[in-house]
């Protein structure tokens, strides 16, 4: 009995609980709409004689536009030159694109003077453009001019501010009052209200500055660059901190900001209410009150709490366990912090209204930062709260993208920087938005090339496209026979029966000339003969030859199946941005003599894979040729054997991965080895130590280790199973 | 993880056969409780419905000439001319539209009225056909309020699209008595036609204080960055021409161009170019012999040959977009919606929706001065880009282009994302194609990271009932030196892992 009154009870419970669910939230619609029948949702009337309605503009008149204007276009443009000066500059108002037109866009840095102190960070700017491929030493032939004289600090109380510019700059016959001048400014104004006045007339020359407000910004003029500190890297720089995709994208704090807290000035108002959002377990808010010599005088009550919370937690250590990070303004709109929190990985929650982000003109800041309003700080932690961890996830790795490819060393930032003034003198050879905001990001994409996204290596996938199914054989011939060697042509044939061989080029590198066409072996496949001009940098040139997306790499003397070219080429249409190939090499830390080793010794780790029998993307001719400064092919040609070297490490640098090695017959000879141990072991060690002190110099241009390594080899899927070989796609490897 | 299998109530079910009459009836009543509940849930679920498709009913059916007038006087306040260094955070109030789990701004409409001056002379066409349009799409949108208390976005129903069309002063004392207005903060006007001559501004001339300007045609100088919008200019052609969509590929011209009134020295110009490359460049105009009837607006002509228009677009790849007295042609419209890129030349013209569009994907712009050399630059472009072009091209306008509706609520759009930041839509949502958007393929793990050796790997092993089979398997994995974490899925809810310590 007493558990039937149990169950009755319940069922009770139950039905009462059911009808609350649902009913009362349908009691409130029904009351809601009961009490607003009356006057329902007004919407925008629906007219009786809509139709009847006149069109907002004749449609003759819309189509004749233009009948009335009184100034010819050339007479407009002359007019608009004398008007939109200084302040209201734009591309075509104040800058000569005739400069640009005959030799390109070439970039001068006027002479350093002896007696002129230049700061460290503007040496290096300096530095960068004079290491850039851009630069030239002739004004004559420049487009863009840049001064000497130290302009990055502004600021008429700091040491390092260069009085007089004025005069200074007067004094140059080349200033032509500044029409293609760029110049560089990190701190502009001073306390109390860091105007954003540089103390010198800029006149019409385009302003790359950090701390960029959009009101003083000349759109598609100026350009917004980050402010980095003195210590930041020439070259190569630090990567990103982010080492894996931790699932979810989840780490210790939720959102942290450690920093000083103005009491008076400018940029006191966000900073002084950072402290609100504080909850002291996933937020950690703390701010400082110990500025400047006499914070104590504007001292108030929190100030001593405050100080004592934040020596409790060390910055280094929120950064890099926090999924979001707080950039607020300081004095000036743009802090160190932003480009802190971008390597950290630490989505950078911006609060600094009316900043002009860094290269906003092509970085698209929606995708790796939050961009926050002074004003509604205290949503903030609401609206971190609700984004989606796939959306976090996209955006670390979107920070660490942006950083390594434009922000991590002075010369990525310099370069940057020209790339976009490049792009606008010609519109229709530029890059579009997609191709800066997506990997490997603009530096490395050369719109001379191709603006075509098919046409690179990097895009396949989201472009929904692949590569072309032929390859071009591209064979480099040097022997001083000046007849045809027996290698060389068996290589030929081997090569022409590949199904998927569109054309073979042969560069001839010798003093004698090419045999002539009679010689030739016949071929299925057309045959041309290139004369180069004897230097190893050549069998990267970019030969108009050259249609099919993939190139085949050959020396002379490599062997090889009609096979195995078939199956390398296969595998390399998988991986079109990497070198897939044959013969390994691979590269080592020597602690000893403290530095990068090279070994062509059999070893389970590879990391180079030699271009004497190898496929890669035609792009990497292009990027070798126009991409490195014409130094870095300088020093490949002194060298007996390094532009292969040189090759693997532009390729790593630019993918981040490693090459792909794929099987190969068993008698295939490793034909460098030989030839050393063979021949003379003199000149064959001189040659090793060559490869090695070039590897060495490459890893000090890019200012880091390129190189990845890898342990893997790819082999047809049925290769040396127990299997008849007639299933066997690619049954003459395993002889 | 051990996978606890579900414990079933074994008491419950034996309960029914026992019970009495009398607990029968109570139970029976005590179901038919439950059973009208669920029904009157299930009706009150349809009820609303109805109650909202007959709100078409409560719509206001009036004519558009019975709507309020009001006078106003000649000495009502004027709003001072727009300020060019308005931005977001400096003239939008933004505490207005809250923080709101839809992340969606509520706009508000005002509702029409007539305008006249002291002598009973009206200010301006009421509202014109497409501003009505405009109105209609926003009110459908799920951007609209009626609550003027809970709006953070305001659009006066005062028509500005054709500045010719209306008397600049009196138009902006009707702005300033809007019940709202406080300066203009949060309003936003929709401007196509700015300027009138001699200079035509390109921006529209009625001042308006801190209002956002919508308008077509903004040139650099004109436009606040982040603070207005560029919106195109609307051809009426889009509503009434059906061009269906040709397949991308090489036409019958290389170079088209079909605008009529062009200035004699771009025309002179674009002949010169037709000269030296002959019959790939069609330059067309305004037909002076058309018989009566025949609307001028769809026929071009070529010497004596007449063309349709727009369809002729179809036929060319790549066709002219020149500015005439203002930068944003109506042109625009036409030649995308024909799938023919566009090639704009217009120096400092601001692009439609330029914040959001990357229209180096669907048009080539050429400065003025390059005109001379248009032909090779359009030829150094490759084929198969000039495809894609052509498709994105006929996307823009599909997606933002076609319609009033399609104007207004991507303007609104931008200026939603700027407001919400966090929620914004994508650059690849904005700019990719249906057809990409479905074939493409992007990686949530883009970064070419390879993971650290230290931290190991984790094994899982699913297992249902061999216990001996899955202790080989473990015994085997341990072995593994970067083993870090071992998972067994227990599968069988039968059965209950075996317990233990020891046996493990």
């Amino acid at each position: 009995m007493q558990a039937r009154k149990k169950y009755i009870f319940l069922t009770f419970l139950a039905s009462w609980l059911l009808l609350f669910f649902f009913g009362v939230d349908q009691l409130r619609r029904f009351a809601f709409f009961s009490g607003r029948k009356a006057e329902a949702r007004r919407n925008w009337p629906h007219w009786t004689d809509r139709s009847l309605l006149k069109n907002f503009a004749d449609p003759e008149e819309l189509q004749r536009d233009g009948e009335h204007s009184l100034l010819s276009p050339q007479e407009r443009r002359a007019s608009q030159l004398s008007v939109y000066k200084n302040s209201r500059c734009r591309m075509e108002t104040c800058f000569d694109f005739s400069r640009c037109e005959k030799n390109g866009f070439k970039v001068f840095t006027y002479p350093r003077e002896r007696d002129q102190p230049i700061s460290e960070s503007y040496s290096k700017i300096l530095t960068s453009l004079e290491r850039s491929r851009y630069y030239t030493p002739n004004p004559e032939e420049a487009c863009l001019f840049i001064l000497s004289i130290d302009t990055l600090d502004r600021d008429h109380l700091s040491r390092q501010y260069v009085r007089d510019v004025d005069e200074k700059i007067r004094g140059f016959p080349l200033w032509n009052g500044g029409r293609n001048h760029l110049i560089f400014n990190l701190y502009s104004g001073t306390w109390p209200n860091y105007t954003e006045d540089l103390g010198f007339d800029i006149g019409q020359a385009i302003l790359a500055k950090a701390s960029f407000d959009t009101e003083r910004f000349r759109p598609g003029f100026d350009i917004s660059i980050p402010l980095f500190s003195k210590d930041h890297p020439q070259r190569g720089g630090e990567r990103g901190w982010l080492y894996q995709d931790s699932l979810p994208p989840k780490k210790k704090y939720l959102l942290v900001f450690k920093g000083k807290r103005y009491l008076t000035g400018i940029g006191s108002g966000t900073r002084n209410a950072l402290h609100h959002i504080h909850n002291g377990k996933d937020i950690i808010s703390l701010t400082t009150c110990k500025h400047g010599k006499d914070w104590e005088k504007h001292k108030d009550t929190r100030c001593d709490k405050d100080n004592v919370d934040y020596e409790k937690f060390d910055y280094q250590e929120l950064l890099h366990n926090s999924t979001f990070c707080i950039v607020p303004r300081g004095r000036r709109l743009g802090s160190f912090r932003f480009l802190e929190a971008l390597q950290a990985a630490c989505i950078p929650v911006l609060l600094s209204d009316g900043w002009e982000l860094p290269f906003a003109e092509v970085i698209d800041w929606g995708k790796a930062a939050i961009v926050g309003s002074e004003r509604l700080l205290l949503q903030i932690p609401s609206a971190v709260r609700c984004i989606h961890p796939e959306r976090v996830l996209a955006f670390q790795q979107q920070t660490q993208f942006l950083w390594d490819a434009y922000f991590s060393s002075v010369d990525k930032i310099v370069h940057t920087t020209l790339e976009i003034i490049k792009d606008r003198l010609s519109l229709h050879r530029s890059r579009s938005r997609f191709l800066w905001n997506s990997l490997p990001g603009g530096l490395l994409v050369l719109p001379d090339f191709s603006t075509y996204l098919g046409d690179f290596p990097f895009y396949y996938l989201q472009h929904a496209s692949s590569p072309s199914q032929k390859f071009t054989a591209f064979i480099r011939a040097v022997s001083q026979a000046g007849s045809l060697s027996q290698p060389i042509l068996r290589l030929i044939q081997a090569v022409s029966g590949s199904q998927y061989c569109a054309q073979i080029l042969v560069l001839w590198s010798c003093e004698k000339p090419p045999p002539p066409s009679g010689k030739w072996p016949q071929t299925t496949v057309p045959l041309t003969i290139i004369q180069g001009r004897r230097k190893l940098s050549d069998r990267f040139f970019p030969y108009g030859a050259i249609q099919t997306d993939a190139v085949l790499s050959l020396d002379e003397h490599t062997s090889l199946s009609t096979s195995e070219v078939d199956f390398a080429f296969v595998v390399w249409r998988s991986f079109p941005e990497r070198i897939v190939g044959f013969p390994a090499r691979s590269h080592f830390w020597d602690p000893e003599q403290r530095r990068w080793g090279y070994t062509s010794k059999w070893t389970n780790e590879l990391s180079i894979v030699l271009t004497a029998a190898a496929f890669y993307h035609r792009y990497y001719h292009s990027l070798f040729t126009e991409y490195l400064p014409a130094g870095l092919r300088e020093l490949v040609d002194g060298l007996a054997a390094c532009e292969d070297i040189l090759m693997n490490v532009l390729v790593a640098a630019v993918t981040k991965l490693p090459p792909i090695k794929v099987t190969q017959r068993k008698q295939h000879r490793e034909t460098v080895p030989q030839q050393v141990k063979g021949t003379a072991g003199a000149a064959g060690s001189r040659r090793f130590s060559q490869r090695q002190d070039c590897l060495n110099q490459l890893v000090d241009w890019f200012g880091y280790m390129p190189l990845v390594s890898s342990q893997l080899r790819l082999d047809p899927v049925l290769f040396k199973d127990q299997v008849s070989v007639l299933r066997k796609k690619y049954p003459r490897l395993e002889k | 993880i051990m996978c606890a299998s579900a414990k079933y109530n074994t008491r419950g079910p034996a309960l029914i056969p026992r019970m009495k009459t009398k607990h029968r009836v109570y139970y029976i009543t005590l179901f038919s409780i439950v059973l009208l509940g669920l029904i009157a849930t299930g009706m009150f679920q349809f009820w609303p419905h109805s109650i909202e498709s007959s709100s078409d009913w409560t719509v206001e059916k009036r004519s558009v000439h019975d709507v309020p007038v009001v006078k106003l006087p000649t000495d009502s306040p004027i709003p001072e001319r727009g300020d060019l260094s308005c931005r977001m955070h400096t003239c939008f109030d933004v505490y207005r539209c809250g923080f709101n789990p839809k992340n969606k701004i509520k706009v508000y409409i005002y509702s029409l009225k007539k305008y006249v001056d002291e002598y009973g002379t009206s200010v301006s066409n009421t509202i014109s056909k497409e501003y009505n349009e405009l109105l209609t799409a926003i009110s459908d949108s799920e951007f609209y309020t009626d609550d003027v208390n809970r709006a953070c976005l305001f659009v006066p129903s005062i028509d500005v699209l054709n500045q010719n069309s209306l008397r600049i002063k009196e138009t902006a004392q009707a702005l300033a008595q809007l019940s709202r207005w406080d300066r203009g903060t949060n309003h936003l006007l929709f401007n196509m036609l700015p300027g009138g001559p001699p200079d035509f501004n390109t921006a529209l001339d009625v001042p308006r204080d801190r209002a956002l300007l919508a308008g077509g045609g903004f040139s650099t100088w004109t436009y606040r960055q982040g603070y207005d919008v560029s919106i195109p200019v609307y051809s009426p052609l889009s509503g009434e021409v059906d061009l269906p969509e040709r397949g991308p590929g090489p036409r019958r011209y290389f170079i088209l161009s079909s605008q009529m009134a062009l200035h004699p020295e771009y025309r002179s110009e674009l002949e010169a170019l037709q000269a030296e490359n002959g019959e790939s460049v069609l330059i067309l105009d305004k037909c002076t012999n058309l018989s009566d009837g025949v609307p001028a607006v769809r026929k071009r002509c070529y010497k004596n040959q007449v063309f349709d228009y727009p369809q002729v677009l179809q036929e060319s790849t790549f066709c002219v977009v020149l500015r005439g007295a203002r930068l944003g042609q109506a042109v625009l419209s036409d030649v995308l919606q024909a799938g023919c890129v566009p090639v704009i030349i217009a120096d400092s013209y601001i692009l439609p929706f330029s914040e959001v569009l990357d229209w180096k994907r669907a048009s080539v712009v050429i400065p003025e001065e390059k005109m001379p050399e248009m032909y090779s630059i359009l030829q150094s472009i490759p084929q198969r880009q000039i495809e894609e072009m052509q498709r994105q091209a006929r996307w823009f306008w599909e997606a933002y282009f076609r319609s009033m509706k399609a104007i207004a609520l991507a303007t609104l759009q931008i200026i939603n994302d700027r407001i919400y930041p966090y929620a914004a839509i994508s650059y690849e949502e904005w700019n990719d194609p249906t057809a990409v958007k479905w074939s493409s393929v992007s990686n949530p793990l883009f970064l070419p990271l390879i993971p650290p050796q230290s931290q190991g790997f984790t094994a899982i092993v699913l297992t249902y009932d061999r216990v001996e089979s899955l202790f080989r398997v473990i015994t085997e994995v341990s072995k593994v030196p970067s083993l870090s974490k071992l998972l067994v899925v227990w599968n069988n809810q039968n059965k209950n892992p075996p317990e233990g310590k020891s046996l493990w």
